[in-house]
């Protein structure tokens, strides 16, 4: 097998391995959960809870009701008497979610994580493939 | 380090979109064919690296791989990162649509910072060369972060929001630690591969 073969299965199973790790690792973004009828759960998707974030409460017309911080497990406990409608956590390092009020569904992330990292790695392979072959094939005829 | 929709303002956001325009502009001119398998696969060790996430105090970072880029792809890292970027926009809503001009610049700039620098740490060990572009590839990143979210909100810089704790709680551990990260894997790359970084390292 040629040098430049072995790197690209060296990669390639390198990728495979990151992708088929049964470990719920995921990307890093911070992710809104309501735990019960008035209380919200601040974390990133790696499971981290979101110590800085500050979560500020709007009602249907998008009025500004109340803001405050979550405590030091990511919790935030809220006056649902007040009848917020959205929430906006920030954590000052550039993440910030919107949550919807009673709304716990994300599309997205009823795909599995192995399969969206597994299709992004494959279009780039897919890419990196028929480019390396263009190129051999082009100086096969010079 | 990527920012999520919504965190920067209007005029924030069309300013940097315009400058990665033109950083993607500048990184595609010339590109080769032959080049496009070497993007390819750096760009999936970018994609992917999104996904080691590392709990450092109150928040949770992960490695970004900027200098490294800076290092091996040239002046062809601002469109791998442009690609990453969707993708991991697209796949994991990792940052948004609205910052990726945004998220470009605060990756592309210092990966571009790097390849100029690494002509001038010529005579030092690979190692060392490694380190300081993991490193200081954050502390530009950082930097630049800084810069655009105190344009966006002057609220960044005060109290809760106050922007020093990103370099304190999050972003020197990873400084350092993506140094180290990128020393070795330079390191034995060169070693194992000289070619693929093109004389510069």
């Amino acid at each position: 097998m040629k040098k430049s073969s072995k790197t690209l299965v060296f990669v390639f199973c390198l990728s495979l391995m990151v992708v088929l790790i049964p470990d719920p690792v995921s990307a890093h973004r911070m992710i809104i959960e309501q735990t019960d009828s008035s209380t919200l759960h601040v974390r990133y998707d790696d499971g981290t809870n979101a110590q800085l974030a500050t979560v500020t409460a709007y009602n249907e017309n998008g009025m500004f009701l109340f803001e405050g911080k979550v405590d030091h497990n990511g919790y935030y406990k809220f006056d649902s008497e007040q009848t917020p409608h959205r929430f906006v956590a920030d954590d000052g390092l550039g993440h910030r979610v919107v949550f919807i009020r009673d709304n716990n569904e994300q599309v997205l992330q009823a795909i599995p994580l192995w399969i969206r990292t597994f299709l992004g790695v494959s279009i780039l392979l897919f890419i990196a493939a028929l480019f390396k072959y263009r190129t051999r094939q082009k100086t096969y005829k010079r | 380090m990527h920012i999520a929709d919504g965190v920067i303002s209007l005029p924030v956001a069309l300013t940097t979109t315009v400058g990665a325009f033109g950083l993607l502009a500048y990184s595609i001119k010339g590109v080769r064919e032959e080049e496009i398998p070497r993007i390819s696969l750096l760009t999936g060790a970018f994609f992917v690296a999104s996904l080691i996430n590392i709990p450092i105090g109150p928040t949770s970072v992960h490695p970004l791989l900027g200098g490294f880029l800076g290092l091996v792809l040239g002046k062809r890292a601002p469109l791998g990162i442009f690609i990453g970027l969707i993708l991991q926009a697209v796949l994991f809503q990792h940052g948004g649509i609205t910052t990726l001009g945004a998220n470009m610049i605060l990756m592309s700039l210092p990966a571009l910072f790097i390849y100029w620098l690494s002509r001038y740490l010529y005579h030092s060990s690979l190692f060392l060369r490694g380190f300081l572009s993991g490193f200081l590839a954050i502390g530009l990143g950082v930097g630049l972060l800084i810069v655009l979210l105190l344009f966006s909100d002057q609220r960044y810089g005060e109290g809760v929001f106050s922007v020093i704790r990103i370099v304190i709680f999050a972003y020197f551990p990873l400084a350092l630690l993506e140094g180290i990260l990128t020393g070795f894997a330079v390191k034995h790359l060169f070693e194992m591969k000289p070619n693929l970084f093109k004389g510069d390292v």
